[in-house]
């Protein structure tokens, strides 16, 4: 069964968002202008980012890694360090130093604990794991510094809040609203480009369980959306 | 097709991993303004939060820095019989060495369940453990709700097949009962310690809980063979409580562990 799964990841492109990149182009005229609004379109930094790994090729580098290929190290953090630093930055919305060290950590523990990967398993689900469980070490860190700190740092933020149709709320401020089991979901599936059963393997939960709370975030989100919207003057 | 369906699309087509999205959600999207802006929510940008070129050479330094080749875990079907030769060798090294008479006691009834339930408690527990070994492993139950759900059924079952027979010396035959099953318990700690030592245990507490608990199981199972005693408070309080005192520890075990691994990180860095 896990190899079955592992198989069905051989073909897809670790593209974060590959689903709303896929909406953008369908979004675009045949004269190649912007159908909807220009929030549409990719900027220019983001068209210029060379084609991600596919998955097939991440086990690959896994299993050289193990075998103490040099190339391997520099090959796996450079295809995987982006999705994990915005999967760090999404889920508590801290500042990009705090992000920072949990990479940090987390390609440490990753290098501890390599041989716990079996080869021709999904490396994604695998790698998010362990970014999970470093995650939740450092929220628990953080929060331990945070009960000593002077109350005003508690104050809710504002929501998040957007001027006019064109400018939408960005991803991490969106999601922000999400409980956090729902917010995790969300961003393994749309920042990490997880698939359901990925994200059902890196967070030890059910397909099922995976399915119910993307579902219920994406109704949130929607209806969050949709408020704003008519809020709007 | 309705923007209700849209979402139902989103999840369906993220469970298939399929790199285009159907074409009549294409469809809907590219004429509904709320679809569309919901989409374009849900993009996160690539590039904006690219790590700096400077980490990554860091990163990759201390990674290749010493870089050693790696023996991968063995297939989790090892792990299995590894788990499962061991709880029995040790169980049958407790009914030999102390004997069945709590089985000649019992009726078949109640032998043929008790012994079922530990079997499945115990073969639940070590697939729970074998998947929290590898990281990113496939869980149809939850490892954190199964310990307590086995302590929990296990006295269920057993309130429910034995019944309450007032002893004379509560205290003595169950200390001597204890004193008897407890040391094939430490005897399959050790060997249950060098398997799971080679997996991440990312979780130290939710592994060494049901660790402790599978060991504890090994003095449950070797006394309800053993122990003629048929008295419910007994067998709920001297051999199920070996199991959760083993759970307990595991428990504590795991705490301590994960609270020494955070003191020490600091001082690594």
């Amino acid at each position: 069964m896990i190899k079955e799964s592992g198989a069905a990841h051989t073909q897809r492109n670790l593209s974060p968002g590959g689903l709303n990149q896929e909406i953008v182009s369908a979004s675009v005229t045949p004269e190649g202008t912007p159908a909807n609004s220009p929030a549409m379109a990719p900027t220019q930094q983001e068209s210029a980012v060379a084609p991600p790994p596919s998955t097939a090729a991440l086990d690959r580098w896994m299993a050289r890694y193990q075998q103490a290929d040099p190339e391997a190290p520099a090959a796996l953090i450079g295809a995987l360090s982006p999705a994990l630093l915005r999967f760090f930055r999404t889920q508590d919305l801290m500042s990009r130093e705090q992000a920072d060290d949990l990479l940090q950590e987390t390609w440490l523990r990753i290098h501890r604990v390599r041989h716990t990967y079996r080869p021709g398993q999904p490396v994604l689900p695998w790698v998010y794991a362990i970014a999970r469980r470093v995650r939740v070490d450092g929220y628990r860190r953080t929060r331990r510094i945070r009960a000593h700190e002077i109350a005003t740092d508690m104050l809710p933020e504002p929501r998040p809040r957007f001027e006019n149709r064109n400018s939408l709320p960005a991803f991490e401020t969106l999601v922000a609203v999400l409980p956090e089991a729902q917010r995790e979901v969300v961003t393994m599936l749309k920042a990490a480009g997880l698939s359901l059963e990925e994200v059902a393997r890196a967070t030890s939960c059910t397909v099922g369980a995976v399915k119910q709370k993307a579902s219920r975030a994406y109704e949130r989100l929607r209806r969050l959306l949709q408020e704003e919207t008519n809020e709007l003057p | 097709m309705n923007c209700r369906d849209v979402e139902r699309s989103l999840i369906e087509h993220e469970k298939s991993g399929a790199a285009r999205l159907p074409p009549q959600v294409q469809k809907h999207v590219l004429t509904c303004n709320r679809c569309a802006e919901f989409m374009r929510a849900l993009n996160p940008s690539v590039m904006a939060d690219a790590p700096t070129p400077e980490i990554l050479r860091r990163l990759e330094d201390t990674l290749t820095t010493g870089l050693r080749p790696v023996r991968p875990l063995a297939p989790a079907c090892y792990f299995y019989a590894a788990f499962a030769v061991i709880f029995i060798l040790i169980v049958a090294a407790g009914v030999y060495r102390l004997g069945a008479s709590g089985i000649s006691v019992m009726s078949p009834l109640q032998s043929i369940a008790i012994l079922c339930a530990l079997s499945a408690s115990a073969g639940l527990l070590v697939y729970s453990l074998v998947h929290q070994m590898a990281p990113g492993s496939q869980h149809r139950i939850s490892s954190t709700v199964l310990p307590a759900a086995v302590i929990g059924l296990l006295a269920v079952l057993m309130a429910g097949l034995f019944q309450f027979q007032p002893e004379r010396d509560f205290w003595g035959t169950g200390l001597a009962c204890l004193r008897a099953g407890g040391p094939f318990a430490l005897l399959a700690a050790a060997p249950f310690w060098l398997l799971l030592r080679r997996g991440a245990g990312l979780s130290p507490r939710v592994t060494g809980a049901a660790a402790g608990l599978l060991t504890g199981l090994v003095t449950t199972s070797a006394q309800e063979i053993y122990c003629p005693i048929v008295d419910v408070s007994h067998i709920l309080t001297w051999h199920l409580g070996v199991a959760v005192l083993g759970a307990s520890i595991g428990l504590a075990a795991g705490f301590a562990g994960e609270t020494a691994g955070r003191r020490l990180k600091p001082a690594q860095r």
